[in-house]
């Protein structure tokens, strides 16, 4: 029992630091949400008006059209970084010489920030005239000049940055699960006879699902706050064309200095990670808890 | 025995690799080119060192040190919190006393997007008149990375064996030395591993940054951004400036590569 009190006491000081900095402003965000407050203009009075942010987001278009940009910006990107990350994890897993350069080499641009990656990207690689794209193409004789992806394609640009960024995360969790697969499971498919699409089917694929399943949920958590990527790119635009939700929420409260709406839209970010977590959870519980108890 | 790989696999995958580092190494190169050279894809090039004699004499190194200072104050300070908290849901789970509740309430503190909570900072902040503050935001990104600590280290202590422990406590050492003499020296690797996560968690960051700082205590994420629009010009000096500010994060996840992915899915996945 005494045991039990000394293990709370050390727990108590995290709980208490990461329940002012996250849990208390989640509740203070929500009561935001229900007044009218410009944060540049403190002489007008804070009126209460209810859930008619609520209302005045459900009905108007940008929220609909942001919807669908967070929805367009987050599972497009997880597919194709699903899908590209096990191919190389499938390529890579194997040890022969060399692997090991070919993994650092890939890898790298997870641990790059995103403000880097914007930038560079944005310029030196795709900036219409002089980027190294077009330069490439005048190379080969193709005028790449009109392909202004960032005006034109805004939501492309930024899928395209965040795969480069994510696909290393998704590769290693796979190769990881290659790599735990023993090696007599895969003897005796190969004494079995099995084909090679056959042993990929019906043993590697259920042997790795519970690493697919977790990068496919922390990936999309990861990939759902994306911020850095479209301030350093589109700002959002052209209008509100490559705009997600935590760029929502940024542009009311930030460039806009609307308090009351751009908590409402933070709100609205809280429900949507909340039912994620709460899979995450379910998944979570029963592969790790149960498992190493 | 596997299947070995075919050398034709061998040089795709070279191929691959080579092609997905290329943008790195472009930016790297670019920032040893005169402006002059930027745009001309040729490798062969007057290498110059001026970009970083130029970036080092100009703005850079207040928001180098800027991101130096917050990045070890905030780590240090987390792990302090962190680890001890760790420790004990740990010892909690071991009897049943609700430790897994407290360690998935910690998860998922750290997986809600920062917007959900930065309205509140920035107005605290703002109201207490301390934005664009040091103090602030590592007080801010210590928070934010106490979950990750514990999520991290508890995964490592739960790979010690309560014998041990248990051993040492019935020679007659006390709670506080049994931590200090059994479980952190068998934890050490462990904390390595969480202490370079954490810099790079810390070191990248930039919602925070961007919306709580302004100019005195901004760090190297919220000064490259503000190159954003540079139409052509300047692109080796903001090359220069991007590579210093990428490669420490780089280097460490060179190294760190298996304990950060163990650390990243919570420990499900030991890598």
């Amino acid at each position: 029992m005494k045991k039990n009190i000394g293990s709370r006491l050390l727990t108590l000081p995290a709980i208490i630091v990461v329940l002012i900095v996250t849990q208390i402003p989640i509740i203070i965000t929500i009561y935001y949400s229900l007044f009218r407050w410009s944060v540049v203009r403190p002489d007008l009075p804070n009126n209460f008006v209810g859930f008619s942010y609520y209302k005045e987001l459900l009905t108007g278009d940008t929220f609909w059209i942001v919807l669908k940009n967070t929805i367009n910006i987050t599972f497009i990107p997880l597919a194709i970084c699903l899908l590209l990350g096990t191919f190389l994890a499938f390529l890579l897993y194997r040890p022969f010489p060399g692997v090991g350069i070919a993994r650092t080499l890939l890898i790298s641009p997870f641990f790059i920030m995103d403000s880097v990656i914007g930038v560079f990207w944005r310029n030196v690689i795709m900036e219409p005239t002089y980027g190294l794209i077009s330069q490439i193409g005048n190379f080969f004789g193709i005028s790449l000049k009109n392909l202004e992806l960032l005006s034109q394609h805004p939501i492309l640009f930024i899928n395209t940055l965040i795969i480069w960024k994510w696909t290393p995360f998704f590769m290693l969790v796979v190769m990881a699960g290659l790599q735990s697969i023993p090696n007599e499971v895969v003897e005796a498919s190969l004494i079995d006879g099995a084909s090679t699409w056959g042993r990929i089917q019906k043993i590697i694929i259920p042997m790795i699902m519970k690493y697919i399943t977790i990068s496919l949920i922390l990936g999309l958590i990861f990939i759902l706050k994306t911020f850095g990527l479209i301030f350093t790119t589109t700002l959002g635009g052209p209008g509100f064309s490559s705009t997600n939700f935590p760029y929502y929420v940024y542009r009311k409260t930030f460039l806009g200095w609307d308090v009351g709406r751009g908590s409402a839209i933070a709100v609205f970010v809280v429900i949507i990670s909340l039912v994620i977590i709460m899979a995450l959870f379910k998944f979570l519980r029963k592969s790790i808890v149960e498992e190493e108890i | 025995m596997r299947k070995t790989v075919s050398p034709l696999v061998r040089i795709f995958v070279f191929i691959i690799a080579i092609i997905y580092f290329f943008p790195i190494f472009w930016l790297i190169l670019t920032g040893f080119k005169q402006e002059v050279d930027v745009v001309n894809l040729t490798l062969f090039f007057n290498p110059t060192l001026d970009q970083y004699k130029l970036i080092f004499s100009g703005g850079l190194a207040k928001f180098l040190l800027n991101s130096l200072f917050i990045t070890f104050t905030a780590t240090l300070l987390a792990m302090v919190v962190g680890t001890p908290a760790s420790y004990g849901i740990v010892m909690m789970s071991r009897i049943k006393a609700g430790g897994d509740n407290i360690f998935f309430w910690f998860i998922s503190t750290i997986l809600l997007p920062p917007v959900c909570v930065v309205i509140p900072v920035f107005v605290v902040l703002n109201s207490m008149d301390i934005l664009d503050n040091h103090w602030s935001l590592i007080f801010i990104y210590s928070a934010i990375n106490i979950p990750i600590v514990i999520w991290m280290m508890r995964s490592f202590f739960k790979d010690i064996p309560i014998e041990l422990i248990e051993s040492a406590r019935i020679d007659g050492a006390s709670e506080t030395t049994a931590f200090l003499k059994i479980v952190f020296p068998l934890a050490r690797s462990g904390l390595s591993a969480t202490i370079l996560l954490l810099i790079i968690f810390i070191w990248n960051e930039f919602f925070f940054a961007l919306n709580l700082t302004y100019y005195s205590a901004s760090t190297l994420p919220v000064y490259v951004s503000t190159f954003m629009t540079q139409e052509g010009l300047f692109w080796a000096k903001m090359s220069a400036i991007s590579t210093i500010a990428i490669l420490p994060p780089i280097i460490i996840g060179w190294i760190n590569q298996k304990q950060l992915i163990r650390g990243m899915t919570m420990g499900a996945i030991k890598g």
